[in-house]
């Protein structure tokens, strides 16, 4: 019995450890900047991460930095893609997502590139990037200048093919509420009317409710409104079909 | 009378529910379907990539004086059968894919050996055009292989719907067959020799 719990333990850690090596576990709450491995101080990943996402909320372009200490001996690129579509970088109709996947103990670095921005950023950028930013930084064991100069160049080479806002972002207040209040009040009159005529505590329920609505159409407005104040608002949905490159230093 | 309604009634439910049962597996079927054509299509434009960057990377290889020129005609001979070989998802029989592996399977040796021969020609691996070419060819192998695995994703995901219960009533019925995923290639499952 106990022989048999053992293996029953046994195997479940190694389908665990099976699928952690697939793909790097999704970060909730959100998060553009992923430091697995402590390459970065805190300080340097939270100044990273609130650039990036002020590219996202500028430009919808969204580009993830992940740092892990080991691949376990799978290739980088299927780390990479698994990651990515897991994760799904960027929106999901113009899947415009950027991986930068770092692996400190494996010495590799990969950018993988979603569907929407290849045209933006060929593999021969992606390449340039890793060669000319990455690499001799890397050597010097500056990780975080060649990460911030690489991520400055994808979002450069990036802006030249999407210059949407976010659709999140610029919804919120506007016409859509006072429709929606205005049909509120609406129903609310149409209960009142009804129930009015027979008697009165029908009429109280009715009121009852006002707040209730209400409170739903308002909350929603004021999640849209904090997450314009700098937090990351979450992956898109986006994919990648194996576009960049990788490298090694 | 009762009992010849109840019997009645009886029979409409089960042909509704079969005919419900039948509309939902024909669907389902038809979506996978649409999705292993879909794949597919990636499959053959990610080859086709690869075959439009050959032509390029001969006439940069070309440049560089006495090159060998037999690796460079095996490039070329490769790339002009196998793209003779275009397949409509409508036919994907396994003969057919196999010839289409085979095919692009001897693009790959001969550009493999074309790499590891222009790592003896150190002004070939300092030309820019050369560098972007392949680093290109090295993105279109990556998605050649993101695209085969989502090719047999999507082909498992059909055969699975196609082949349990109920559906494979309803495939057998509308001709749905089970499809042919890509096999590991030719000579990667035989572990490599040693000797003593």
């Amino acid at each position: 019995m106990k022989k048999q719990l053992f293996i029953l333990l046994f195997s479940f850690l190694c389908i665990c450890n099976a699928f952690a090596q697939k793909i790097i576990p999704k970060p909730n709450p959100a998060r553009l900047v992923v430091d697995n491995a402590s390459l970065l101080s805190p300080a340097e990943a939270e100044t990273l991460e609130r650039r990036l996402v002020a590219l996202d909320d500028s430009t919808s372009n969204q580009i993830a930095v992940v740092i892990v200490k080991t691949l376990n001996d799978r290739p980088i690129e299927d780390v990479a893609v698994n990651t990515f579509r897991d994760w799904g970088i960027g929106n999901k109709k113009t899947n415009n997502g950027v991986l930068l996947l770092i692996a400190v103990d494996d010495r590799k670095v990969r950018i993988e590139v979603g569907y929407g921005l290849e045209g933006a950023i060929p593999d021969i950028t992606s390449s340039d990037i890793i060669s000319k930013d990455i690499k001799p930084a890397f050597k010097q064991k500056d990780y975080y200048g060649g990460i911030v100069k690489a991520t400055e160049d994808i979002s450069k080479a990036a802006s030249g093919e999407y210059h949407v806002q976010r659709a999140s972002k610029s919804r919120g207040g506007g016409a859509g509420n006072i429709f929606k209040f205005v049909f509120i009040v609406f129903i609310v009159i149409i209960i009142l009317a009804s129930r009015g005529g027979r008697n009165g505590g029908g009429g109280g329920s009715g009121l009852m409710m006002l707040p209730f609505l209400m409170g739903g159409g308002g909350s929603s407005n004021w999640d849209s409104g904090s997450s314009g104040g700098g937090d990351f608002g979450g992956f898109g949905g986006g994919s990648s079909g194996g576009g960049g490159a990788s490298g090694d230093w | 009378m009762s009992t010849k309604n109840l019997t009645l009634i009886g029979i409409v439910a089960f042909i509704l529910l079969l005919g419900g049962c039948g509309c939902n597996g024909y669907n389902s079927l038809v979506k996978l379907d649409e999705g292993v054509g879909n794949a597919w299509a990636n499959v053959q434009s990610d080859y086709q990539r690869r075959a439009d960057l050959i032509p390029n990377l001969v006439n940069t290889v070309k440049g560089e004086a006495n090159f060998e020129k037999s690796t460079l005609t095996d490039v070329i001979a490769a790339r002009a059968s196998a793209t003779q070989i275009k397949i409509d998802p409508k036919d994907l029989t396994p003969e057919k894919l196999q010839q289409f592996q085979q095919a692009q399977g001897q693009i790959s040796q001969a550009l493999g050996r074309l790499m590891m021969v222009s790592e003896k020609y150190p002004e070939l691996r300092a030309n820019d055009a050369f560098r972007g070419l392949q680093a290109q060819l090295e993105g279109t192998e990556n998605r050649i292989k993101v695209s085969r695995n989502d090719f047999n994703t999507a082909v498992k995901d059909y055969n699975i719907s196609a082949r349990t219960f109920p559906n494979n009533i309803f495939a057998g019925m509308f001709g749905f067959k089970a499809k042919e995923p890509f096999k590991a290639e030719a000579g990667s499952e035989k572990a490599p020799e040693v000797k003593f």
